[in-house]
């Protein structure tokens, strides 16, 4: 049975029109008029325990809303879901117990106290037996590495121990799902990775499923095999990441500063894109070989300074998703919220 | 959430607070001298007119120690969470304690526990005893347990406000201006309400029944008159904060589902 099943989730939400002109603020507190935000239309999706699901989209897309509703925390418009067989937001208190919650840019450990005063309050509200505790509390400081900092504030942690204490509590009552909005936003590349390394591990050993939103299409690639995109209020794309390269292609931009304007060169794998001069942006479909043959053929015909490889923004993706399936693609304008109102009077 | 989990709560809220010792113990100090002046005027103000409505400095000084009193209990638990409510909205901080294995309110009653009412407490128990001792009460076993469920009562009665108005903020966002109103409120039974027209004693026992925290019990153990209020009304001094408290625990609970399905 699927632990997560979403059928025909609707989220709108209502906001006062605001008047303009020289009445206009009387009018605002007088008026009855508003318009409603779609936030998420139509969504549906199942997912299997022990899954680890990665949904992205742009800003306003509608991704966190969808995890406010999963975990209880706003009430649908319409449509169902239930999580674990129950309906989080009238079963909060239950579901609590079975879900893991990590808010990216919302503590919730206490900021002037030790982590481990925040832990063993933990342990108290779920009502976590001793032995259990210890167990899940050692598995995690020996995987998350937390014994440098179990004794200090919160407030003196870099982002990236936070993120691991944050994870760790978010683990100790042993949930079955484990919810995270961008887990990684900020982090450098280290601390990236060993928060990426944590998921994948109590993904495969602990089973816990995992949804995560992020914008980084790398947490993607290292610890969900499923991606569900979606892009103003509905699903565009849910299938595996594999799928999804196959269907866009896999192309990256390859800058390449010489160390002497090479002049016209030939180019075994790609396309030059932008060409000026010593520097020179190369567009490589990854189908063709690996970007170091292509690096290393070049680089011993012309001396090459530097490289740097442009990361597949969500953005992109979803833009070359929209082309594929001959939609429009949407100019970033489009994708502000305000475009999606429409204005209804009682 | 049982009492230890309350406790554990309110160790930690300590365990912060002195981390910063010196603002703690600075505020402390600032909060007794501030209601040590209110101790004051009503003093010099009963040292130039004997009594306020027939009520002596003792007995104004024990009226007026069960607000601050019952003020402090209710406050520490309520105030802080209640008037952060709108910001804890604004930042999402909110959101969390909707995913808690307890009530929202009870969890953000516990997290949000205020302990600089210490000051509150010392100084205004202090002044209780020295009330009661001044005041030669005869003391029946009856007068103290209704004395004890007056102050819990009252507490609640203080509690309830802050939380009915708290939960108000979660609809119409900014609630200060109802903060406000409700401290103004505050300031009619720093005095024997007696002493006021009939329209404000009635509206001060019904509508906003603060009468009950401290002027009805106090009235009823020293025996004063009650002006148009019966006296025999202050009976049910302890059960009016309770089901008060009840109500607006059930708002609160309301407010909270309609954040829910609208969202903020």
């Amino acid at each position: 049975m699927a632990i997560v099943e979403v059928t025909g989730l609707n989220k709108e939400f209502r906001r006062n029109r605001r008047h303009q002109g020289a009445f206009g603020a009387v009018r605002t507190l007088f008026s009855r008029e508003y318009s409603i935000h779609r936030a998420v239309q139509d969504v549906s999706f199942s997912i299997e325990e022990g899954e680890a699901v990665g949904y992205v989209g742009p800003n306003g897309a509608g991704k966190s809303t969808t995890i406010k509703m999963l975990t209880g925390i706003l009430v649908p418009t319409s449509g169902d879901i239930l999580v674990d067989g129950r309906v989080p937001h009238e079963h909060r208190q239950e579901n609590a117990r079975i879900l893991g919650a990590v808010f990216g840019q919302r503590s919730q450990l206490w900021w002037d106290l030790p982590v481990i005063d925040s832990f063993e309050l933990h342990q108290h509200v779920y009502g976590i037996a001793d032995g259990d505790y210890r167990r899940t509390l050692g598995f995690c400081r020996e995987v998350l590495q937390l014994d440098s900092f179990l004794q200090a504030p919160v407030r003196q942690l870099s982002l990236g121990q936070r993120m691991r204490a944050e994870m760790a509590m978010a683990l100790l009552h042993e949930p079955k799902i484990l919810f995270l909005d961008e887990p990684t936003i900020g982090l450098d590349v280290l601390a990236k990775d060993r928060i990426r390394e944590f998921l994948r591990t109590i993904n495969r050993e602990r089973n816990v499923t995992i949804i995560l939103t992020t914008h980084d299409l790398k947490d993607i690639e290292e610890i969900c095999p499923r991606l569900i995109m979606i892009n103003q209020g509905t699903v565009m794309f849910d299938n595996t990441v594999a799928h999804l390269k196959s269907t866009v292609g896999d192309e990256r931009e390859i800058k390449i500063e010489f160390a002497t304007d090479p002049g016209a060169i030939e180019i075994p794998a790609g396309t030059l894109v932008r060409d000026a001069g010593a520097s020179k942006t190369i567009r490589f479909a990854q189908d063709n070989g690996s970007v170091m043959a292509l690096l290393s053929e070049l680089d011993g015909r012309y001396p090459i300074r530097d490289v740097s490889i442009e990361e597949v923004s969500i953005e992109d993706v979803i833009r070359k998703l929209y082309i594929q399936t001959g939609q429009n693609a949407p100019d970033s304008s489009e994708i502000d919220t305000w475009s999606r109102h429409r204005a209804v009077t009682r | 959430m049982g009492i230890t989990l309350f406790l554990h709560y309110a160790r930690l809220r300590l365990k912060e607070r002195m981390e910063y010792r010196a603002a703690f113990i600075l505020g402390v100090f600032a909060q007794i001298l501030g209601y040590g002046a209110t101790y004051l005027v009503l003093w010099l103000t009963l040292q130039k007119f004997d009594n306020i409505g027939g009520w002596n400095w003792p007995e104004i000084a024990l009226l007026y120690s069960l607000n601050v009193l019952t003020y402090a209990l209710g406050a520490a638990y309520t105030y802080t969470p209640m008037t952060d409510l709108e910001k804890l909205v604004q930042q999402g901080t909110f959101d969390p304690i909707l995913i808690r294995p307890h009530s929202p309110f009870l969890t953000l009653t516990a997290q949000m526990f205020n302990v600089g009412y210490l000051a509150h407490i010392l100084l205004s128990g202090a002044i209780l005893a020295w009330s009661v001792l001044q005041l030669q009460i005869e003391w029946t076993l009856l007068k103290v347990i209704f004395l004890t469920l007056s102050v819990i009562g009252g507490a609640c009665l203080h509690a309830a406000l802050l939380t009915l108005i708290g939960s108000i903020s979660l609809i119409i966002v900014r609630a200060d201006v109802l903060f406000r109103f409700n401290y103004s409120m505050q300031d009619f039974i720093s005095y024997p309400i007696s002493i006021f027209g009939p329209a404000i004693q009635i509206l001060l026992t019904t509508i906003v029944p603060l009468a009950f925290i401290n002027f009805l019990p106090a009235a009823l153990i020293l025996g004063k008159g009650t002006g148009v209020i019966p006296r025999d009304i202050a009976f049910i001094t302890p059960v009016v904060g309770p089901i008060l408290m009840w109500l607006a625990y059930r708002s609160f609970q309301f407010c909270t589902n309609r954040y829910q399905g609208a969202g903020g």
